[in-house]
């Protein structure tokens, strides 16, 4: 798209992660946000753009604040944003493994949408596509280490192993974006990387979730304050979401080239915290943009 | 420059605003609702600007290849249609009738309906030669809750006046779309706590997996692209479009053979259509007749829902464009002719009513036609239903 530049942004859950949809009356009494036609957690554009608003108040001037996310309400009708945020969607989901402690997981349906948009947005560097398991099977790197034998164990499910190359492509090439520092987690993410069925993802992003219980403590008398008990559903820490953004230049009072607005948002790369419960920890995410070349 | 057709696939949810005034008390939440030609023709000319150069802004003043606020250029566009495993979808007729089905234990059969004589006796408003909508004389007949037609099926009824649909034939709207909601706040930036009154819900249009939007547009500039990502509707949403096939209903009309010798024709709405006149396209006169191609008859009855109020937003000056009011998608026209069609009437009648926009020209100051409404083909009714 002449004009525009795209980014690929990782979000790596570095605690747990509430973007939450407000309050159900489902067994959950703040779930978090999912997409309607599959299911799957994710983070609404609206949302990150939000709290990506909010860091970059933390680091800029306010001119280049409304240049580059628009401007506040009041002044809404002086110029568009320049930046364009697609949804956060899963990438990869940690699971409880018998060895080694958690596994990534991912899904021949995921990956596809998710080298379809790469595509889309021409981007050149693109993860192969894993073939695809039947529901009792995953695909495993040939080097993994978290197998026992031909059986894999992943929460209470036990999986036949079937080991392909190419989860081993596709571990590496997240590895390379997410830990280029950190030796641990690179190794454990391409070679260990879990390839499951899409229904047998789907369970777990609906079974696997974290869901913690909270109450507030009434304190005259130390005890439960009447009423305060509820659940929260999380993503849990190490999940990666992925998400696009698309930047054009920004016109108005401070003009941008679309070059300086794509530098701009890639000085918000780190570590920040967005989504419910912050003060109590929740919601710390390392980004991570790639540009289209 | 020939039609160039396009697939439209949103990389998450689209949305496209409810028309009207946001009424408090009334509407809590912004609503999207299908969407009309118009935000595509707003998104391909703002994508065209961009491959020619142009500050899509410069379109304020009119542009020769583009147009302006008021006229497309040498632009014009047919659709927005839905697609589903790559084949299109179109809007049920609405005189499209069921018997038959899983309950009878007989195989489902549909019909495209033709309005009866009115009974003796009997006074209506309707204007003069139109005559009653009955459900044939079978007890099964049934209306049908399924919204949209798989094309090969509605060619085929549209041919023959009835046909037996497959599985996957009748879609109904929860096989093609849903309608997320969403809650969205805003934060205090000095406090990080909820902003008082910033609270909101909207409702996005997400499509099914395997389901996108087809559009065909003419008058492209030379290099525009085969694909790329457009910005589509509000709320900042993109969606990726790739070049694809035409489909198959717009490639040829049917032979002229089926239609010779017919002295009935339907005239189905592929898009909602805006006319001048509200109802009555411009090819009707006050009383309802006609003279198409050199066939003459007149209209004998019509089926339509609630008009469509379709608005929008310009850009260029930066206010709303008036509202008008659309005959739906969907809509029927039945026409008796004067004498049965001839093979080269019906070569003639085809070629004025197969997949072209049935009134051209501007209403309320916008050339609606071209921007890809009021598009209709043409069928026949079910021999067994007339009288």
């Amino acid at each position: 798209m002449r004009g525009c530049q795209n980014l690929l942004v990782l979000a790596h859950c570095l605690s747990s992660f509430h973007p939450g949809t407000g309050v159900s009356v489902s067994y959950v009494d703040l779930p978090i946000q999912r997409e309607a036609s599959t299911g799957w957690p994710m983070m609404q554009g609206s949302g990150f753009k939000g709290a990506l608003r909010h860091v970059a108040l933390g680091q800029w001037k306010k001119e280049e604040v409304w240049a580059v996310f628009g401007p506040d309400p009041q002044a809404a009708s002086e110029s568009a944003g320049a930046v364009r945020f697609t949804d956060l969607r899963v990438a990869l989901f940690p699971v409880k493994s018998l060895r080694k402690i958690f596994a990534w997981t991912t899904s021949p349906g995921l990956m596809a949408r998710m080298v379809r948009e790469l595509r889309a947005f021409g981007f050149k560097w693109i993860p192969p596509l894993p073939p695809e398991p039947t529901d009792g099977e995953a695909l495993l790197s040939p080097k993994n280490q978290i197998s026992e034998g031909q059986v894999l164990v992943l929460e209470e499910f036990a999986f036949r192993v079937q080991e392909e190359k190419s989860v081993n492509e596709i571990g590496r090439w997240f590895a390379k974006l997410l830990f280029p520092h950190e030796t641990y987690f690179r190794e454990h993410l391409s070679r260990n990387l879990v390839v499951v069925s899409d229904t047998v993802l789907s369970t777990l992003l609906e079974l696997s979730m974290e869901v913690v219980t909270r109450i507030r403590i009434n304190p005259e008398t130390g005890t439960v304050a009447e009423g305060a008990l509820w659940n929260e559903e999380h993503l849990p820490a190490e999940t990666v979401l992925y998400g696009f953004v698309l930047a054009e230049e920004a016109r108005g009072k401070q003009a941008l080239r679309v070059e300086e607005v794509v530098e701009k948002i890639k000085g918000l790369a780190g570590v920040v915290q967005m989504g419910g419960d912050a003060t109590i920890g929740k919601g710390l995410l390392n980004l991570v943009f790639m540009e289209q070349s | 420059m020939g039609m160039r057709w396009f697939r439209i696939r949103p990389v998450d949810v689209l949305f496209f605003r409810r028309p009207g005034p946001f009424s408090a008390g009334n509407v809590f939440r912004a609503e999207t609702v299908l969407p009309t030609g118009l935000p595509f023709v707003g998104a391909f000319r703002a994508e065209a600007a961009r491959v020619l150069g142009i500050n899509p802004e410069a379109l304020a003043w009119g542009h020769e290849m583009l147009g302006g606020p008021e006229d497309l250029g040498r632009l014009s566009f047919a659709g927005p249609f839905f697609e589903k495993d790559e084949e299109v979808l179109y809007p049920r007729p609405r005189i499209l009738l069921a018997e038959g089905g899983a309950q009878t234990g007989l195989p489902e059969r549909v019909f495209l309906n033709f309005p009866r004589a009115l009974f003796p006796g009997i006074r209506t408003n309707l204007p003069p030669g139109f005559g009653m909508w009955r459900d044939p004389e079978r007890k099964t007949v049934r209306e049908i809750d399924r919204e949209f037609v798989r094309e090969g099926f509605l060619r085929k009824i549209l041919e023959r006046g009835s046909g037996e649909p497959e599985e996957g034939d009748l879609l109904s709207n929860d096989e093609v779309f849903s309608l997320e909601e969403r809650v969205g706040i805003r934060l205090a930036p000095g406090r990080r706590t909820v902003e008082e009154g910033f609270f909101y819900e909207v409702r996005m249009l997400r499509l099914k997996p395997g389901v996108s939007f087809v559009l065909g547009v003419s008058g492209l500039p030379e290099g525009f692209p085969e694909r790329g990502v457009l910005k589509l509707g509000g709320e900042g949403r993109l969606a990726f479009y790739e070049e694809r096939e035409a489909p198959e209903l717009f490639l040829s009309p049917p032979r002229p053979e089926e239609f010779e010798g017919e002295t009935r024709l339907l005239v189905v709405l592929l898009t909602p259509g805006v006319f001048r006149e509200g109802v009555r396209p411009a090819i009707f006169d006050e009383e309802w007749r006609f003279c198409v191609g050199g066939v003459r008859g007149g209209v004998v009855g019509v089926v339509t829902g609630k008009p469509l109020a379709v608005a929008g937003f310009d850009l260029a000056r930066r206010r709303p464009r008036p509202m008008v009011r659309a005959v739906v998608a969907g809509a029927v026209f039945a026409l008796k002719l004067e004498k049965p069609l001839e093979r080269e009437e019906a070569r003639e009648l085809l070629r004025e009513l197969w997949a072209r926009p049935l009134e051209e020209g501007k209403v309320a100051g916008y050339p609606y036609g071209r921007a890809g409404f009021g598009l209709v083909v043409c069928g026949k009714p079910f021999r067994e239903a007339l009288i």
